[in-house]
């Protein structure tokens, strides 16, 4: 594999915690980016396209998409054969990709290649824990660096099992991205934010991606043809008043059916720091002549993104 | 074998946590109910009562004199778990979860199935105790266990059919724990085996652990001289009837072996034998032995017994394979068959095909064995259900 992404970094396995400047959680292209939007007085944008989905090439087609509409970071999903965090949209693309012989060699190949093209757009891998535990965390993670990404999203690696895998990420610079939810318990959250760097991957719904749970209760505020949960508003506003370390915040991702810029202006006036769309995306793919997709996501994207931006 | 309740989940390396945030708080929630109900007397006293009265135990112990005869070895006894209400050892675990939920408040239960016999289990402790349940099947394994699907459906049990993946256990394990994330205020969810994320190993275990306490005892009893037996056997599928038989036995000087489904021979990679063929990974909220290709892709398994058709396997089982306390081994769908046949026609028992892969190693070791030494195998299942089944083997050759 090659070293697209090799120049940036080296932190120690400590690194998350012995700094107190506002880099300390992070000295990656995440943490530049939201530093960067921090002073244009922007929130971020975070799009997630699952790789080899409907082909290696056309997956390349909807990031660049992405990009030019004006994502601010990356999410790359590589199949799992049982994802079980996830909703129907993401589910068809994982068996879609897996189906066309998605592996973990092709994945880093078209990691490296989207680095390439683009040399500071954030990238984050987001994947499930068997695929890395099955490379080796030590392995895995040097081949993730290598292939220029800066970042890995578990969603099924809960803090407590994660000593093994946060360092191995650490040693080779890569941000781990931990899951919060709305029935997160303070003290839990404490714990998943001080491990957490590049952001906080806030879940706005009791359901899996693409879901919106009408059953699990909350109120739903119907402003703005949006139905944002109740709860989940609150929660964004406990992970941002506890992702506080030294004087220095760790940013607050929200995710999880979100579709629309309606949504997005909810969440961005809630306070997120960054939403993040999935579903959406895959759909779009999935919808669209495969030469129409880098067209079409990137209109979408520049719609969501407008929304990121007149905000509070 | 230490009687501690394992420390953060962990059978050694094995078990624990790996779950999406949200479940955390309920499984929590599970773990500290679980506790607090598991050694209080009211509770206990509950479930003793269903037990008894309502599924049928204890179970006896079965001396099969005819199959012993015929092998001219060991003499053989059943633990006879097949004569429990609903025709399996799924009921002393659905009963004990459900009297659980019920003691949380929890009004809904949501249940996975492969076979079917942990929906109908999972559906008839609902009836009894008055609260409602919904059943996640693969569409495959409703095509192939439709009795079961009409019992769980004339039970109250809402169906709910699963299409994704290999439409089979696995992929209705995926669906439940969805359905779980989605609804963790008001849901129970009743795993079936001793899979899963920490407590369920442990819990499921503990409701199952009864088979091999009673096993202990009626063997002393009825072997004459405070006996032991020499093997005990039982089926492994995600290991609920063997881990309830190997607990209380191990570290006793019994020799415990546990059987899995070679399908159509290990070889062939047509076959479930997850602890004889697999590797270690993560599933379902738990770190144990999977069957899963080179990338850590979960494969698809095959047995003709659909509730041994799971690629996973419970982690105490991953634990005691790597200790050495139990040794596992397989039986082909062929041999399972054999067994089935030969049980029914010697004993007037039509076994489980599931169960049916614990006696064909008793069929394989006994005559190699004293006619004064013991083997006692779990009879976890009857067949009723699998009689087509077994037609269609037979008649297709295998």
């Amino acid at each position: 594999m090659q070293a697209a992404g090799k120049e940036k970094r080296g932190r120690t396995a400590e690194g998350h915690n012995s700094g107190n400047s506002s880099d300390s959680y992070s000295s990656s292209r995440i943490a530049s980016k939201f530093a960067e939007l921090r002073a244009r007085n922007e929130r971020g944008l975070v799009t997630y396209a699952m790789t080899g989905f409907p082909s290696d090439r056309v997956s390349v087609s909807a990031v660049s998409g992405m990009i030019r509409g004006g994502a601010d970071v990356i999410e790359l999903g590589f199949p799992f054969s049982d994802p079980l965090a996830d909703g129907p949209a993401i589910q068809e693309a994982s068996s879609g990709a897996l189906g066309r012989g998605a592996t973990f060699e092709r994945f880093l190949r078209t990691a490296s290649r989207i680095r390439r093209a683009n040399r500071d757009v954030p990238l984050v891998l987001m994947t499930y824990t068997n695929i890395l535990y099955n490379l080796g965390y030590d392995r895995a993670a040097s081949m993730i660096s290598d292939a220029g990404i800066d970042g890995i999203i578990l969603p099924d690696m809960a803090v407590d099992e994660s000593a093994p895998y946060v360092a191995a990420a650490r040693r080779c610079g890569l941000d781990t991205i931990f899951l919060a939810s709305p029935n997160t318990p303070a003290g839990r959250l404490r714990r998943i934010a001080n491990i957490s760097t590049g952001f906080l991957y806030m879940v706005a719904v009791y359901g899996t991606t693409g879901v919106r749970s009408a059953r699990a209760g909350g109120r739903a505020s119907k402003a703005g043809g949006s139905s944002v949960a109740g709860y989940a508003l609150d929660a964004i506003r406990r992970a941002k008043r506890t992702a506080v370390r030294s004087g220095a915040r760790l940013p607050v991702g929200v995710g999880f059916g979100i579709s629309s810029p309606a949504d997005v202006r909810q969440y961005v006036g809630a306070g997120a720091d960054a939403v993040i769309v999935g579903s959406a995306y895959a759909k779009i793919t999935k919808e669209s002549a495969p030469k129409d997709v880098e067209k079409n996501v990137s209109t979408f994207t520049r719609r969501l993104k407008a929304a990121t931006r007149n905000a509070s | 074998m230490s009687r501690k309740y394992p420390k953060n989940g962990r059978f050694g390396e094995f078990g624990g946590r790996y779950i999406p945030e949200t479940l955390v708080p309920p499984v929590e929630e599970l773990e500290e109910s679980y506790l607090r109900f598991r050694d209080d007397p009211s509770f206990k006293a509950e479930l003793d009562s269903y037990l008894r009265n309502y599924a049928g135990r204890p179970t006896p112990l079965y001396h099969a004199k005819n199959l012993s005869g015929e092998l001219g070895g060991a003499q053989i006894y059943l633990k006879r778990e097949d004569l429990l209400h609903g025709g399996a050892h799924k009921i002393n675990n659905t009963l004990g979860q459900a009297l659980l939920a019920k003691r949380m408040g929890k009004r809904r239960v949501i249940a996975e199935t492969g076979a079917g016999q942990h929906g109908v289990a999972t559906a008839m402790a609902c009836a009894a105790l008055g609260m409602r349940s919904e059943v996640y099947m693969g569409s495959t394994d409703m095509a192939r266990q439709r009795p079961n699907v009409l019992r769980m459906g004339m039970l109250g049990a809402v169906m709910r059919p699963v299409d994704s993946g290999s439409r089979t256990l696995k992929d209705a394990i995926n669906e439940a724990i969805r359905d779980w994330i989605a609804n963790v205020g008001d849901t129970y969810y009743l795993l079936g085996s001793a899979v899963g994320p920490h407590p369920y190993p442990v819990m499921v275990r503990d409701f199952q652990r009864v088979i091999g306490d009673e096993i202990r005892r009626q063997v002393a009893r009825q072997a004459g001289g405070g006996g032991t037996a020499d093997v005990v056997i039982a089926c492994v599928g995600g290991g609920s009837n063997a881990i309830g038989t190997f607990y209380p036995l191990a570290g006793t000087g019994t020799r415990l072996v546990g059987i899995e489904a070679a399908g159509r021979g290990l070889g062939t990679g047509m076959h479930a034998a997850t602890l004889s063929a697999g590797r270690r990974g993560v599933l379902h909220g738990m770190m144990t032995y999977l069957l899963q290709d080179a990338e850590g892709q979960i494969t698809e398994t095959h047995s003709v017994s659909a509730g041994l058709d799971y690629p996973g396997v419970g982690p105490e089982h991953a634990y005691y394979k790597e200790s050495g306390a139990v040794s596992y081994r397989s039986a082909t769908d062929s041999e399972a068959v054999d067994a089935f046949m030969r049980l029914t026609r010697t004993e007037g028992i039509i076994p489980a095909l599931e169960s049916s892969h614990a006696i064909a190693e008793a069929v394989r070791i006994a005559p190699q064995m004293k006619r004064s030494e013991r083997i006692v195998v779990t009879l976890s299942g009857r067949g009723d259900k699998d009689v087509e089944e077994v037609q269609r083997y037979l008649a297709g050759g295998r």
